[in-house]
């Protein structure tokens, strides 16, 4: 059982791409070393990598996605503590953006789309489930660090279509009216909810909800807000479980939302 | 589909040099003597900037793969060697990282599909016939200044001090600011000493500074004349390095390098399927953005969570990177 004094946090978000992993994790060991929570994090960019980790570390906490929640909340006896959101919402969606000539998606059967992704992990099921529902196995998928680059590269003509976030896509709009007037959204994505942070069987409750606690509170720091906006959050906050069955999140929900 | 501005222009040239040659550098599962198809990952050098786009490359492709590195040596020219490095392999395709190599692997394996990236002057160095694409190094002057509103919302007039070396680069940013409604103000100096009066004449009338890799006004008097006046005068000091942010100007935006990895990964794979329709050269698709907090604070920029997100790395003014 890890000593909440020296846990260890592990995050994967494959639908998340930080535009460089390092920089997350200076932002959060400026964040965590400010909090005292002894807490120490390593991000993951390839589900292959967690996995492995996985195997043989002892993560007091895990911050993913409800799939891989749903793969090893057995295994690790997954407990979900933190609901994190942005803008205010705990799911998201994305939009498949196109150029005004393309009038339905089998007309991008052999495209290649653009998304935000970590170049390693692009097939896995969250990814998939946005892009492969929408373009099918024919599209060729090419990850970009963020959206914006994403909608760069549309905008430009570099791509046949992009799957972003609609936020991102405003924003460019604003700064681009010209070079945004001939795209089209076309599709978007079943809501996805966002990763959860969850603690496993490598620690007791009362350590885990001292660090959920912790992590929660970051956001009244400057160095804690950069740490929870880096990792695609607005905010973290502690979930009210009611009993048992809701607190094993491997849950049902999160799978189907991905599965969908 | 993919498409490019750029055109396909230049010259091949002779390998650089006949005292340079090839050391096999790392492999994987590579049986000796026995025939492996693959890609093969050629690097003109051992560098660091390599890496990110050789492992993009390896994740996003599906292909397994051989690296090899040139380095210098007296005996022997880069095809040669590697010819003999390769001599147990039937590559499906050359990753090129590097002019150098990108010649060594045509010259070695002529009938081999290449794909480039990393190439300087790709376009002076590299021959584009035959199944051969790649990544340049450059991002489009369009996206950039985009980028560049982005982080600078009242953006509208950028001054250019260039030599006269670079009249390229300020007719692309003039034919891109006009469709953004943006306003090239441009001074031409014949002497790095010509470059502190240059931006006098302008500061009054512009909002950014814009310097571009051009080695006649991209001295370390003239960098730090211009990130001292720039903040003085509220005049946002953009830069095309990382170091230069560091320093005091306002943001840079430079190509991600694991990007053109998997851009690369997605042209090997059209040009294995379909080799007779090579794709063109591909600008890069993906971009590195650093801003420097503390002079964005002096110029009264707001960085909101938007524009964090929109940042690879934030230098705050404790000097600290988050």
């Amino acid at each position: 059982m890890a000593r909440a004094s020296d846990a260890e946090l592990f995050f994967f978000s494959p639908d998340w791409a930080p535009g460089n992993l390092s920089t997350l994790a200076e932002a959060a060991d400026r964040a965590l070393s400010e909090s005292g929570l002894g807490l120490s994090f390593q991000a993951f960019a390839r589900y292959e990598d967690l996995v492995g980790q996985l195997s043989t570390a002892r993560p007091a906490l895990v911050l993913v996605p409800g799939w891989v929640a749903a793969e090893h909340g057995e295994n690790l006896q997954l407990r979900a503590l933190l609901r994190p959101t942005r803008d205010g919402r705990d799911t998201y969606h994305k939009v498949l953006m196109t150029t005004k000539g393309v009038s339905s998606l089998a007309g991008l059967a052999n495209a290649t789309v653009a998304a935000a992704a970590h170049p390693g992990s692009i097939d896995y099921p969250a990814s998939a489930s946005g892009i492969r529902s929408l373009v099918g196995d024919g599209a060729r998928i090419l990850p970009v660090p963020k959206d914006i680059d994403a909608l760069l590269a549309l905008s430009f003509g570099q791509v046949d279509a992009a799957l972003v976030t609609p936020a991102q896509f405003e924003i460019l709009a604003r700064v681009n009216p010209r070079g945004t007037d001939n795209l089209v959204e076309l599709g978007r994505t079943p809501e996805v909810p966002l990763p959860r942070l969850y603690a496993t069987r490598y620690i007791d409750d009362d350590g885990a909800n001292r660090l959920a606690a912790g992590i929660a509170k970051l956001s009244s720091s400057s160095k804690g807000r950069q740490f929870i906006n880096l990792l695609g959050f607005d905010e973290v906050k502690l979930l009210e479980i009611t009993n048992e069955e809701d607190h094993v999140m491997a849950d049902k929900t999160n799978r189907n939302e991905v599965e969908r | 589909m993919i498409r490019s501005n750029w055109n396909k222009r230049g010259q091949r040239l002779a390998l650089l040099a006949a005292t340079t040659a090839l050391l096999m550098a790392a492999s994987m599962a590579l049986t000796v003597g026995t025939a492996v198809a693959g890609v093969i990952i050629v690097k003109s050098d051992d560098l660091p900037q390599y890496t990110p786009p050789a492992t993009a490359f390896r994740q996003a492709s599906k292909r397994e793969s051989v690296e090899v590195v040139l380095r210098s040596r007296l005996d022997q020219g880069d095809s040669e060697f590697l010819k003999q490095a390769a001599s147990t392999m039937q590559p499906s395709a050359v990753f090129a990282l590097g002019s150098r190599a990108a010649i060594a692997a045509r010259e070695a394996f002529p009938e081999t599909p290449l794909v480039f990236a990393m190439a300087l002057g790709w376009s002076r160095n590299i021959t584009t016939d035959g199944a051969t694409t790649g990544v340049s190094v450059e991002l489009p002057t369009a996206d950039l200044f985009v980028r560049f509103k982005l982080i600078i919302p009242g953006l509208h007039r950028i001054g250019l001090i260039t030599s006269d070396s670079n009249s390229d680069t300020v007719d692309e940013a003039r034919a891109a600011a006009s469709g953004l409604g943006l306003e090239i103000l441009h001074e031409t100096v014949g002497h790095h000493d010509e470059v502190a009066g240059a931006y006098r004449r302008m500061r009054s009338r512009i909002d950014a500074l814009w310097m571009v890799p051009d080695p006649v006004v991209v001295t370390r008097e003239n960098f730090d004349y211009l990130s001292t006046r720039c903040r003085n005068d509220g005049v946002a000091f953009l830069a095309f390095s990382e170091n230069f942010v560091k320093a005091g100007a306002l943001l840079s935006v430079a190509p991600s390098y694991s990007t053109m990895g998997s851009q690369a990964a997605l042209l090997v794979e059209q040009l294995i399927t379909d080799p007779n329709n090579v794709p063109p050269v591909q600008s890069p698709l993906g971009a590195k953005l650093v801003v420097n907090a503390d002079t964005a604070m002096a110029l009264g920029l707001d960085l909101n969570a938007t524009t964090i997100h929109m940042a690879d790395r934030v230098i705050t003014p404790t000097r600290e990177d988050f």
